[in-house]
């Protein structure tokens, strides 16, 4: 019977997979399409303002993600299962390369829009931080002492490295930065965005969240995995 | 009396262990307060990422070496600069105040642009000329798709 079940879930879980992937890749190239041909070219930054439609979702990813891992971080200290620790794990690996995308991004972008290809505004040092907690992060994962207390330690950062999230969200309200105030979101000005426009930065950020779950998802399975092997060997050692 | 050497070694052991977390203890102390230290400092200075024309009007000429960015529109008609030459003597106003500066290089294509707000880095010269040394553009915070027949 418990076999019957567990058959059932590989295939819903597989089923769910498949689905996301077929979504990401029409939802990729409904996005690609919009970007590149159907969106008008902005009046005053030219060409170069079509990397909004990458670089925004890119940094909201990068955001949420060390929000979703202190969130999973202070599950697990409260309940001790390790299946947070991991999806904790997994999303700080995704953060990372968020947080590196938004800068490289955001670079290219300022360069010929600003001028320059980096500037110690408050909203790029911040999010140079954030590069930094989950650099941190890893490096603990990796090289930190081994088992509870590594993942209690990661945890801690994750929770205190989730306050800046915020903080790079507001840098533009709270401080005088080079980048323009909000043009789209809840603090947005009104008609800061063309409806073009609007409607092509709203599909990207459903196309990047849509991958981002799919990748997250598989790469959690993965971390799953390797924790029940490594629980495995751990058993197996304390009969031997 | 084996006994006693083992309960012994164990009590040193756990001597060793808790002189240990008292040193990481203290070391992750005094990081953290270097650190926040160096974050106070630094924050007194960064938040203000840029002077307006009217604020940077106040400040003292006499420090002439001291590097700080001022943001203003440009002044269209207050733009020259000499054939054959890479500087450029232009002015930047805030709506109500006005201040010189010289740029000597490149301009980012959007500095002529009449939404664009430009943030200068540089010093002010003892006559109260901004010499810059990079000009940052700040982009308009809304997107218009461009005209039709403009493109």
């Amino acid at each position: 019977m418990s076999l019957i079940i567990k058959q059932h879930s590989k295939l819903t879980s597989q089923l769910v997979n498949w689905t996301l992937f077929i979504l990401s890749l029409a939802l990729i190239i409904i996005t690609l399409y919009l970007i590149f041909i159907n969106v008008p070219t902005d009046a005053n930054l030219g060409i170069s303002q079509r990397i909004f439609y990458i670089h925004v979702p890119i940094a909201w990813l990068g955001m949420i993600s060390i929000v979703v891992v202190a969130i999973a971080s202070a599950l697990y200290l409260w309940t001790k299962n390790n299946k947070w620790d991991d999806l904790a794990y997994s999303t700080a690996e995704y953060g990372m390369m968020f947080a590196t995308l938004i800068i490289v991004t955001g670079a290219v972008w300022a360069k010929p829009v600003w001028g320059v290809w980096w500037t110690w505004d408050s909203k790029l040092t911040t999010t140079l931080i954030l590069w930094f907690i989950y650099a941190s992060y890893l490096i603990l994962r990796a090289y930190g002492p081994k088992g509870i207390q590594q993942a209690r330690y990661a945890a801690i950062i994750a929770l205190i490295g989730a306050i800046d999230a915020p903080i790079i969200y507001l840098a533009t309200q709270w401080w005088r930065t080079a980048h323009p105030s909000y043009v789209v979101g809840p603090l947005e000005s009104s008609g800061g965005l063309d409806p073009q426009m609007r409607t092509a930065f709203l599909v990207s950020m459903i196309t990047f969240t849509v991958l981002y779950v799919f990748l997250l998802s598989n790469r959690y399975k993965i971390r799953r995995s390797e924790t029940e092997l490594d629980e495995l060997y751990q058993e197996v050692l304390i009969i031997e | 009396m084996p006994e006693d050497k083992t309960l012994e070694s164990q009590m040193s052991e756990t001597n060793f262990v808790s002189t240990n977390r008292i040193k990481l203890l203290i070391s992750a102390l005094v990081l953290l307060g270097a650190l926040c230290y160096f974050a106070f400092m630094a924050f007194q200075g960064a938040t203000v990422y840029y002077y307006t024309v009217g604020e940077a009007k106040d400040i003292n000429t006499s420090n002439s070496e001291q590097m700080l960015r001022v943001s203003g529109k440009l002044v269209p008609t207050s733009f020259t600069r000499k054939v054959k030459s890479t500087k450029a003597y232009f002015e930047l106003t805030d709506g109500t105040y006005t201040m010189e500066a010289i740029h000597d290089g490149l301009l980012p294509d959007l500095f002529f642009n009449e939404h664009s707000e430009i943030i200068l880095e540089g010093s002010f010269s003892d006559d109260h000329i901004f010499h810059s040394q990079n000009v940052i553009v700040k982009c308009p915070s809304k997107y218009v798709a461009i005209e039709e027949n403009q493109s």
